[in-house]
């Protein structure tokens, strides 16, 4: 019974990854759109069309009852803040922009608001189809909520520029993106390099508590981009943000994941993650520290279980954020539900009485880096940079 | 030695010693129940938003 056990416990990490690349495999099938529901967007976007024949699988023209071509439609989608964002188009026959309109989010309703209320959508009825339409260079950005408005403006620019070739026989017109390097990219590459230098001299290692602050100041109240399982549902399934309008996002994943695959050590949480420096904090001003004890096995294998139902969810939904619960974007974003309020604050309040509850007992993307530390660890010993010994050592330190 | 045998058994002490035990166990699971419903709430309210 022990040998069958043991030999279980061996495959269930196989078998856990076999059930998420079937689910991605599934989500991608079932959510695929058909004509039907295509053609069902394009009815909504543009009622008074008696019919539309397609351009491409996305676009249409819009023809009328006497059979006259009325404008052209179409449908595209980008990730925004909180998911895919399912824009829709509407271009005049001369190849005016006419009407921009959401069809389906998952983005918080605030945020959308204050872009319409900024005059966001207003903009493109000025532009042409065979304009640039690129966020920063012809379209104007709406602060506060860039990630979504710049899935809009991605979303427009693919169907007007598609009509613009296929229809108008007009070549777009190219935006030159410079790459977005200012300070706030320089502070985060600053923080993650220092995040792997900082552990190896046991003279700094005891400022770790210091470094924590710092990264409460730079990555969580200032720039309000700590890692969440919504960035590591996006890159496995495989939404990659341009890199010169989005270069945080890469170093924050790179910063995470490359020293952890690189070293077989979960970095990014003990140095760098905000949300564990401020558990570390409220733990430090109450100064009770109850010891979970034993129950610590228990957490840790619930907190496995959690991780896959996290990145199960986000597969079989295609969807990155739908999933997400993590309470990071609550605190240091300062924008949350009221259940995600209760949430922060049972958190805070739990980790006065028990060191860094959340990442003990609930985190799933320090289980995911921890992970990656693990395959680290194993390609270490495969390539024979270190013993099977030291390899036990370090995985004894990480539970 | 008998008096020494009575100043470590001391069954009230004991007691005393396991409901301390049980209390922070009850504490820490009822922290973590709530967390989970609230995790939960969360995830109805984004699913409906």
């Amino acid at each position: 019974m022990k040998k069958f056990i043991l030999i279980a416990k061996k495959f269930i990490p196989l078998f856990a990854i076999v059930i998420l690349v079937l689910t991605m495999v599934y989500g991608y099938h079932a959510n695929k759109m058909d004509q039907d529901v295509v053609q069902g967007y394009y009815q909504q976007l543009f009622p008074k069309a008696d019919h539309f024949d397609s351009i491409s699988d996305r676009t249409a023209k819009a023809i009328g009852a006497d059979g006259n071509l009325m404008a052209y439609v179409g449908i595209c989608s980008n990730v925004g803040y909180g998911g895919p964002v399912m824009v829709g188009t509407i271009i005049n026959t001369t190849g005016g922009i006419q009407d921009v309109v959401i069809l389906q989010h998952k983005e918080t309703p605030s945020y959308l608001n204050k872009i319409a209320q900024a005059g966001y959508f207003r903009q493109y009825t000025k532009k042409n189809a065979g304009d640039p339409l690129v966020l920063d260079a012809d379209i104007d950005r709406v602060s506060g909520a860039t990630l979504s408005t710049r899935a809009i403006a991605k979303s427009v620019n693919d169907v007007a520029h598609t009509v613009a070739v296929q229809e108008l026989n007009v070549t777009p017109k190219k935006a030159e993106i410079s790459w977005n390097i200012g300070i706030k990219e320089v502070a985060v590459a600053l923080l993650f390099i220092l995040s792997v230098f900082i552990p190896r001299f046991k003279q700094l290692a005891k400022y770790r508590l210091v470094f924590l602050g710092l990264s409460i100041v730079i990555l969580g109240f200032w720039l309000n981009r700590s890692l969440s399982m919504g960035h590591i549902s996006a890159l496995l399934l495989g939404y990659f943000p341009s890199p010169s309008e989005n270069l945080i996002w890469y170093l924050v994943l790179l910063g995470a994941l490359a020293p952890a695959l690189i070293t077989g050590k979960n970095i990014y949480c003990a140095y760098v993650c905000p949300f564990h420096g401020l558990q570390e904090a409220t733990h430090m001003i109450s100064k009770v520290n109850i010891p979970i004890g034993k129950y610590v096995k228990w957490f840790h294998t619930i907190k496995e279980v959690i991780l896959f139902l996290v990145l199960f969810f986000a597969f079989l939904f295609v969807n990155p954020s739908c999933s997400s619960f993590e309470p990071f974007g609550t605190i240091f974003g300062l924008n949350g539900s009221s259940n995600q309020w209760y949430l922060l604050f049972v958190i805070l309040l739990t980790s006065f009485f028990y060191r860094r509850f959340w990442c003990v007992a609930f985190c799933p993307v320090g289980t995911f880096v921890d992970k990656v530390a693990q395959l680290g660890r194993k390609i270490r010993e495969i390539i024979g940079l270190s013993s099977k010994k030291k390899v036990r050592k370090v995985e004894n330190m990480n539970v | 030695m008998s008096e020494k045998a009575e100043t470590v058994v001391k069954p009230e002490d004991q007691e005393v010693g396991k409901k301390k035990t049980d209390s922070s166990t009850i504490l820490l699971f009822a922290l973590y129940g709530l967390t989970i419903l609230l995790i939960v709430l969360v995830l109805i309210s984004n699913w409906n938003a």
